[in-house]
């Protein structure tokens, strides 16, 4: 396989399919490095080869998707599926793993477009078999033609649990009840933004359509609640919602989760790039300008990696991305600059509902007070309690909680526990979230065996250091 | 626990999960193997206190997916599809 490459792009959700499709397209030679097995990112998972049944549920949005994967498809950039990025660096160099082997590329440009997450909150029961996320499990159905089994109790709060509770409705799965936990003043918050959004009636008369709907379907639908856990030996059995003090019980065969979506930075922070905190949905972002552009010259972020606007939005600012890097490369044509005013106000269109929608989900006051009992580190398995204590013995970075407790330290090298772990901190010490300074990411960002490691096929320079270190 | 959405008519794939035979549709991942065609609701056990653990996000970011596959430990089996001839083995090991 060729090495050098003048575009490598991390992702092949909206903003990676575009951006790698538009610089290919424009004489660039790309290469798109995919965990997953094709094209699609979560929103299009298995585009290319749905299920009659699994896509007349999921409809139009959905096949929006099906263009992106063509366009990158004909495109002629090289599309690697199952090929996990493990390290950045800052002149464009990408380390990856494809069947149980590591080798080294080079590009001009690196794009990230390794897209989003659901927001992982801590609480009772989380770890039990049988509670999961929800907007995964509506990934799994997109890949593998599965639905949980019922009945589903759904909780949380945020625009994707009505989505999946709509899916899951039209398969025959039993929801049988719908813990919504936005708290209702949220409304308020976000009316200062409903006039841009209203310029988007279609989009806020769908999401009308769609709460709706899930009433209508689901066994109950409780707003208001506070929080949830969930319950049983082995496997949940039962979810219990608190409101107002008083807790209701339902028996469960599976409970899915959603608080939100954010941003994923292994990279960003693995290449120490500077970060923002966006005080609504509480999250830190990599600092970059309209095109994408990082500090370092080589490095781009796209889509929701960037900041979390959507698969529309995400698809746009790829292009717009890839657009900038062909100014940058001196490709591209004379119709680029055109395009890229027309593109940005495509953009700026999908965002007008954003700020309101932001605003009416922001993460409610309460998520880091969780019970002492609970896990927050599920790989290690480090509770609030050790954090709390070690909080209060004068432990206050959290590095040195990582290191004294091993929260972090797991498999999942803290992307599920870091924003809790900081969250509980900050509520400790009466501290700001965004002044704590986050959890370093180091190389690699992917569990990489030591042998894997050792045996990377790397490009001569670094095969030097390795040598001689 | 997950459920099939249809028939899935071509189960073209053989695969064992801990020494049990299944045959299974190609293209799934080896997590859907296990929750939705292998009768199991769990992967592997916690590494402090051995308890029960399933797939929680399907992304590829919680690692509560790990399995033996191959012999091979720790491979995500929500990142891997299923092979023909594929021996997986849900990890029942507690670290160190
Ligand atoms: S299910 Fe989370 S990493 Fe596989």
């Amino acid at each position: 396989m060729k090495t050098k490459w003048e575009v490598i792009v991390v992702g092949a959700g909206p903003a990676g399919m575009a951006c790698a499709a538009s610089c290919a397209e424009q004489g660039m030679g790309v290469l798109v490095l995919d965990e997953q097995p094709s094209p699609g990112g979560q929103i299009y998972r298995n585009i290319e080869r749905q299920r009659d049944k699994v896509l007349a549920v999921l409809g139009q949005e959905y096949l929006r998707g099906a263009g992106l994967a063509t366009r990158l498809r004909i495109s002629g950039a090289e599309y690697k599926p199952l090929s996990k990025a493990w390290k950045v660096e800052s002149n464009g160099r990408v380390c990856f793993s494809e069947n149980g082997s590591s080798r080294e590329v080079q590009g001009k440009r690196v794009v990230l477009a390794i897209g989003a997450m659901e927001r992982p909150v801590p609480f009772s029961g989380w770890t039990l078999p049988g509670v999961a996320e929800a907007g995964g499990v509506d990934a799994f159905l997109k890949s593998d033609g599965l639905v949980p089994q019922g009945p589903v109790a759904i909780a949380g709060s945020g625009p994707i649990m009505l989505l999946v509770a709509g899916h899951l409705n039209k398969l025959g799965v039993e929801v049988n009840s719908f813990f919504d936990t936005t708290p209702s003043l949220s409304v308020l918050s976000a009316l200062p933004h409903l006039l841009p959004a209203l310029r988007r009636v279609d989009y806020l008369a769908k999401g009308v359509a769609m709460l709706m709907e899930t009433r209508k379907s689901v066994g109950q639908y409780k707003r208001g609640v506070s929080h949830y856990e969930a319950v049983g030996a082995e496997h949940v059995t039962a979810v219990v919602a608190h409101k107002h003090g008083k807790a209701t019980t339902v028996p469960a065969s599976t409970l899915l989760v959603h608080e939100g979506i954010i941003p994923r930075t292994e990279f960003t922070r693995q290449l120490r790039l500077a970060h923002k905190w966006d005080g609504v949905q509480r999250y830190w972002y990599p600092d970059i300008d309209e095109d994408g552009r990082t500090s370092l010259p080589a490095i781009f972020v796209a889509g929701d990696s960037g900041f979390v606007h959507g698969g529309v939005a995400a698809e746009l600012k790829g292009e717009i991305t890839a657009l900038a890097i062909a100014a940058e490369l001196g490709k591209g044509g004379a119709f680029n600059e055109k395009r890229q005013k027309s593109l940005r106000k495509q953009l700026a269109h999908e965002l007008l509902t954003r700020s309101f929608v932001d605003a009416m989900y922001s993460p409610r006051p309460n998520l880091s007070a969780v019970d002492d009992h609970v896990t927050v580190c599920r790989c290690e398995e480090v509770t609030a309690k050790t954090i709390r204590a070690l909080v209060s013995s004068g432990q206050t970075a959290p590095e040195q909680v990582k290191a004294v407790s091993r929260c972090g330290m797991g498999p999942c090298q803290g992307r599920m526990c870091s924003s809790s772990l900081i969250e509980i901190m900050a509520s400790e010490t009466g501290k700001n979230a965004q002044d704590l300074p986050p959890l370093n990411v180091r190389p690699p960002v992917r569990n990489i065996g030591l042998g894997e490691l050792a045996n990377a096929t790397l490009l001569p320079h670094n095969a030097a250091q390795k040598s001689s270190s | 626990m997950f459920i099939p959405v249809d028939q899935f008519e071509d189960r073209n794939v053989t695969i064992t999960i801990d020494k049990q035979e299944f045959q299974v549709p190609e293209g799934i991942s080896v997590a859907a193997a296990i929750l939705g065609h292998g009768g199991h609701a769990d992967c592997r056990c916690s590494f402090v206190h051995g308890e029960k653990r399933a797939p929680f996000c399907f992304i590829g970011v919680c690692h509560e997916c790990l399995v033996e596959i191959d012999g091979k430990p720790n491979q995500q089996a929500c990142l891997v599809l299923v092979r023909d001839g594929m021996h997986i083995v849900k990890q029942q090991v507690k670290e160190g």
